[in-house]
């Protein structure tokens, strides 16, 4: 456990040195102020009431884990600290682990500040009390940041892995999340009209939290899979002879 | 007691091989020299030893611990200052030995004394809350040497610690090694392309190439092997006749004039002189003054290396 806080303690100094300058966090604040203020009051209340907002959150998380877990192994790789870092008395598990915790804590973390934000920011421009979720929904959206976020970072630490430079495992990560987001958009009316309208009655008749409860289950096990491909792929001779 | 022991070690990288039976054997609390060309071998060994890579064949035991089984055991109880000073640029001084502390598992207390202890001793302490990414790669150095000794290890491993330094800043890390390796007492195993700081520091040394142990013992030994071979003749009349005579005869390996200065390489340490002044006075030659030539550990190291080549 103490090598698990160990490596949150150097990747969270790490992050605020990097996040913490004038640059950083006027790029935070635009993000945050954007999703939780800007879209929000263009969107009106859907934004916050609607199931969609699970996604919005979800994908927010993912979008800002995303930003930060490449660099994890590769930047390491990139600055020579990555062979002192393993030469440490510190368990692989502790390694990979406190890197994935950490990205999943910052991507999670800010998502749900912005969803916060856009409740008060909604609630504060109606003026007509609070404009709050459905309480599945709020659960849905919480759960489905925290999946998303850890969904990022387990790819993004598998591409971390494997990439020479930060740079390098950054474009390898968008192009893997285009391919995530864009095989399912441009893939469902490419299916037969029969196989849509079925799929389309069938979710129709589903009760809202069994649907729900399924999509987080699977991304669940996704990111499970994901973590246990990253930890056989995190070998010390493997990541220093790479 | 052994640090280290290496017991026919072998690794291959593919069709390479890196080590070839390595056989080394470092005693408990010297400064051990490890010198060798590029690409000798050097820091695959200290990988190996770290348990960083397995060896192919072969074994090696750390401290008591073979570094196949006890590898966590070993980096527990050994320092490091590896091929890159490996700090994090963006973190300060007191960060980057705070985060060595804590992997290390010092308490909190124990920790901050032994940074304010290790930093004072550099001349680092006014800078500790600096980000170290604007500092000299001589005081990186210096704070990559205090990381690697501050958990207080048994033995610590420093891959070429004053490479790419100046001339100053080579001495005073040199300094600060020597002086914190006497205090500490602990074991160092130090690779080095810098022969004369080896011979200033180390007790013993190996001398490597190609993955194969050249020579090991200490400096002096080494140099004892060589000393004598070369003498030196001051004086006038080394004509072209003269040198082809004196490189034909038997106690002679070669000769050649330097300046007013002829240098004769003998063909053993040992070999007598006294017949070469005989015959260099008998051709004709004003000889003024002759010395044995104490060799270097640099020219041993030459020697050997030509010696490994041939």
């Amino acid at each position: 456990m103490n090598d698990f806080l160990t490596v949150i303690w150097k990747e969270l100094r790490e992050l605020r040195s990097l996040q913490g300058t004038r640059p950083g966090l006027l790029r935070l604040g635009i993000v945050v102020g954007l999703f939780g203020v800007v879209l929000p009051l263009q969107h009106g209340p859907a934004w916050v009431v609607s199931p969609a907002s699970m996604f919005v959150i979800g994908w927010l998380a993912l979008f800002l884990t995303g930003t930060v877990i490449p660099d994890t192994f590769a930047g390491e790789r990139e600055r020579h600290t990555l062979e002192t870092l393993l030469s440490m008395p510190l368990s692989d598990r502790a390694i990979l682990a406190g890197k994935t915790t950490t990205g999943v804590l910052y991507g999670w973390s800010l998502a749900i500040v912005a969803y916060v934000l856009s409740i008060v920011a909604l609630s504060q421009h109606g003026g007509q009390g609070w404009i709050l979720p459905r309480p599945l929904f709020a659960i849905g959206a919480v759960t489905m940041g925290f999946l998303g976020a850890w969904l990022s970072a387990g790819v993004g630490v598998l591409v971390s892995l494997r990439a020479a430079t930060a740079r390098q495992a950054y474009q390898t990560l968008n192009i893997s999340f285009l391919l995530i987001i864009l095989v399912p958009t441009l893939g469902f009316p490419l299916l037969p009209v029969s196989w849509r309208r079925a799929a389309t009655a069938g979710l129709a008749g589903v009760d809202d939290r069994i649907l729900l409860l399924v999509l987080l289950c699977f991304l669940f096990l996704v990111d499970i899979a994901i973590a246990f491909a990253a930890s056989r792929r995190f070998q010390r001779a493997r990541l220093i002879l790479d | 007691m052994q640090a280290i022991i290496m017991d026919q070690v072998t690794r291959d990288f593919g069709p390479t091989r890196a080590l070839d039976h390595l056989n080394i054997e470092v005693p408990a609390g010297i400064v051990f020299g490890f010198l060798g060309p590029n690409g000798a071998g050097k820091t695959t060994t200290i990988r190996i030893l770290l348990g960083l890579i397995e060896p192919t064949q072969g074994r090696a035991q750390v401290l008591g611990h073979d570094t196949r089984t006890g590898s966590d055991w070993i980096r527990h109880h050994a320092g490091a200052l590896l091929e890159h000073h490996g700090l994090y640029e963006r973190l300060s001084a007191e960060d980057n030995l705070m985060f060595c502390a804590r992997a290390h598992g010092l308490s909190r207390g124990e920790a901050r004394s032994r940074i304010r202890e290790l930093l004072d001793g550099l001349n680092l302490w006014e800078r500790r809350h600096e980000a170290v990414g604007g500092w000299s790669r001589g005081m990186k150095q210096k704070l990559a040497v205090a990381r690697a000794l501050l958990p207080r290890p048994a033995l610590v491993f420093l891959d070429e610690p004053t490479a790419g330094l100046d001339p100053l800043a080579s001495a005073s890390l040199r300094e600060v090694l020597a002086d914190l390796a006497a205090r500490e007492g602990v074991t160092v195993f130090l690779t080095t392309h810098n022969l004369a700081e080896a011979e200033k520091l180390c007790a013993r040394v190996a001398v490597i190439r190609s993955g194969r142990l050249v020579a090991v013992g200490p400096p002096d030994e080494l140099r004892a092997r060589r000393e004598g071979a070369r003498v030196e003749v001051r004086g006038r009349g080394f004509e072209e006749a003269v040198l082809a005579e004196v490189a034909r005869l038997p106690e002679v390996a070669g000769a050649e004039v330097v300046g007013d200065v002829l240098q004769v390489d003998l063909v053993e340490a040992g070999a007598r002189f006294a017949p070469v002044v005989r015959a260099l006075v008998g051709l004709g030659v004003e000889v003024e003054e002759v010395c044995r030539v104490h060799a270097s550990l640099e020219e041993v190291f030459v020697s050997l290396m030509e010696e490994t080549e041939a």
